[in-house]
């Protein structure tokens, strides 16, 4: 597994208990979007990593390249989240529903219109 | 040779309700939208990756999105950027559907409070436009609203769910005025038009239909009255001949020039695309661009700048159920004796956000873990946010405008557009106040944290002012009957006529005063 990948799987390492993939195993089709939308901050890391680090853990690798490239780091990161939090598996399970929204309804119950007398009251008075 | 009564320009929330007042009396009316039809099954939420869709072909934000249909937009010299949206239904597709009216007072701000200008028109002159729109637009709430007495019929309100009347009772505990949300979103099946089924996001389009976006109401009911609608048409200048708007010029959608030739131009492009056409319309006699003889076309320009304050709870709530942008307001803080601004605003709750948003929300507060601590610090933030919103009026100002940016062109050739804006300190002090208020009420509901800021920038949706109405030509572009002033046959119906904003959204009364002036075009057509 490449550097990056490994990066990835320990930032979101999935969850045996709960049914939640790693990054590596979310939906194709999202993280193709992610490395190509990632490409540019993926050069800098990958670059940082090989000609700069060598036997780190992972942690530490993350802990050292968030000092190094801030920003790069925080994008990379970013798209990251945007792109697990979006797999069907995923919203499946945090979500706890089907992953996309229409035609599913939910309900929500009727209001409490006794909340409304301390208003009425209010102007009544005023 | 004219080929209709009264051609408008712009599909939304003005343009849609005046084409249907005008073809309901008796006019031939075309409708030009430099958008198209969208096809709602498609719409971001029939996909798991809604909040990327969100992100991208439904960004609000117009400078960034830059589909097809839109035209370039500068406003790197605002804090808040423009949002709107091009299509059959314009900004009606995203917006929330959060429906009050603006109030009495705000028409005569002069008079009664003496700041800004008087409107030439008064809310009583639209009281019955303001009924007659929230039929078509199947408003929703609850009548006995003691900062509107006189609404009287509604569908049922939008349900608070418990994290609204978590809400309400700390808006309750405070003797402060709450109400449900005012929605044009049909809560109940009504012919042509489905109920809400609480998806959540409405500001991705709403598949369901249950949300008044005008493709959806006044567009289809114009069409059975023999409208003709021109989609993916651009328009570039109105046409005038012996100072008398005869048509416009622009390109359809394979960027073929046209000209679409009526008897009367009548504007409905929002305060940025209206602004534009007129700027882009220059004569020999109009060097400055059309109806602009007082200078004022393009200044004034209005917005809402908005705080926002998140409230995060240690309990799950039901925020990602029901329509996000609707659920309760208060315009307690509509004015405050005791503050140091003047005017004032309206806090609007909104709901929850979708998984990605909670999640990024969480690692922009450096709250997000990662590895083996991610899913309980998100669990942190999913479902357990509610937001209040802090919508300021924010007065005219000449500095604040819309340009051409003849530098940017649209892929027609026809020149963008560049924003000035500066929000004024009365509402950087009002801002604050709201939220701080705004705290208060959220740890009332049981908010173990709060997170403030302001304003946020992506929220420039109530675009107002930049062709204002009056009396005086000397300092107005349109009389009160929506006429240019300097241009027969030209008209304005948008909320580029607005004198003051209000500090409450404003797609009511847009689409109230586009009746009306509606109305009152064909009276004088009709003299």
């Amino acid at each position: 597994m490449d550097i990056i990948s490994e990066l990835l799987d320990s930032l979101f390492p999935g969850d045996t208990d709960l049914g939640l993939p790693l990054f590596s195993e979310i939906s194709s089709a999202l993280t193709d979007r992610f490395y190509k939308e990632a490409r540019i901050h993926i050069f800098e890391i990958e670059g940082a990593v090989l000609s700069e680090r060598k036997g780190e853990n992972i942690s530490e690798l993350i802990a050292y390249l968030r000092k190094r490239l801030p920003i790069k780091m925080r994008n990379f990161t970013t798209l990251a989240i945007q792109t697990y939090f979006a797999d069907p598996k995923v919203i499946k399970i945090l979500r706890n529903s089907e992953p996309s929204l229409f035609p599913y309804p939910r309900a929500l119950p009727e209001i409490n219109f006794e909340l409304l007398e301390p208003v009425i009251e209010l102007y009544r008075e005023g | 040779m004219s080929d209709f009564d009264y051609l408008v320009i712009g599909s939304g929330a003005a343009g849609a309700a005046a084409a249907w007042k005008l073809c309901k009396n008796g006019f031939s009316v075309g409708c030009i939208d430099r958008g198209g039809w969208l096809d709602p099954s498609k719409y971001p939420s029939t996909s798991p990756d809604w909040e990327h869709l969100k992100r991208t072909i439904m960004d609000p934000v117009t400078g960034r999105r830059q589909n097809k249909w839109d035209y370039p937009v500068d406003d790197s010299s605002s804090p808040i950027a423009v949002c709107n949206f091009n299509a059959i239904g314009g900004s009606t597709i995203l917006y929330s559907g959060h429906f009050p009216r603006f109030l009495p007072t705000d028409f005569q701000l002069q008079t009664v409070e003496n700041l800004g200008l008087d409107w030439p028109i008064k809310y009583d002159d639209l009281r019955p436009y303001f009924a007659e729109n929230e039929r078509n637009m199947a408003v929703s709430g609850l009548v006995g609203d003691p900062m509107y007495p006189d609404i009287e019929n509604l569908l049922p309100p939008v349900p608070l769910g418990v994290a609204g009347e978590r809400l309400a009772k700390s808006f309750n505990a405070k003797g402060w005025h709450w109400w449900p949300s005012y929605s044009a979103i049909a809560t109940r099946a009504i012919p042509g038009r489905n109920a809400c089924i609480n998806l959540g996001p409405c500001n991705t389009g709403c598949p369901q239909g249950a949300k008044s976006s005008t493709d959806v109401t006044y567009i289809p009911k114009a069409l059975k009255m023999g409208l003709k609608l021109f989609p993916e048409t651009t328009v570039s200048t109105v046409i005038v001949e012996n100072g008398r708007a005869i048509g416009v010029t622009g390109f359809d959608k394979d960027g073929k020039s046209i000209k679409i030739h009526a008897k009367n131009i009548v504007l409905a492009a929002s305060a940025i695309g209206t602004a534009q056409v007129l700027l882009n319309s220059k004569t020999e006699n109009a060097p400055n661009g059309l109806g602009n003889s007082s200078g004022e076309l393009g200044r004034n320009l209005m917005m809402h700048p908005l705080g926002y304050v998140e409230g995060l709870f240690s309990e799950e709530l039901d925020t990602d159920i029901g329509p996000q942008g609707c659920m309760l307001y208060s315009l307690q803080h509509y004015r405050a004796q005791d503050a140091e601004h003047k005017l004032g605003y309206m806090m609007h709750a909104l709901r929850g956000t979708g998984l990605v948003e909670a999640a990024v929300s969480a690692y922009d507060k450096r709250k997000l873990a990662f590895g083996s601590e991610l899913y309980s610090s998100f669990s942190n933030f999913y479902r357990k946010q509610l937001v209040i919103s802090i919508i300021c009026e924010d007065l005219p100002q000449p500095q604040n405008k819309v340009e051409l940016d003849v530098s940017n062109a649209d892929r027609f050739g026809i020149p963008g557009v560049k924003l000035s804006y500066e929000i004024s300190n009365n509402t950087k002090k009002m801002m604050v106040h709201g939220m701080e208020r705004a705290k208060e009420v959220l740890r009332g509901a049981g908010a173990v944290k709060t997170f403030a800021f302001g304003p946020v920038r992506s929220t420039g949706w109530h675009l107002m002012g930049t062709a204002r109405m009056g009396v005086d030509p000397r300092n107005s572009v349109v009389a009160p009957d929506g006429s240019v002033h300097d241009v027969k046959g030209l008209y304005i119906v948008d909320s580029s006529v607005f004198v003051t904003g209000s500090c409450v959204n404003p797609a009511n009364t847009i689409q109230s005063v586009a009746l009306y002036l509606s109305d009152k075009i064909s009276y004088m057509h009709n003299l």
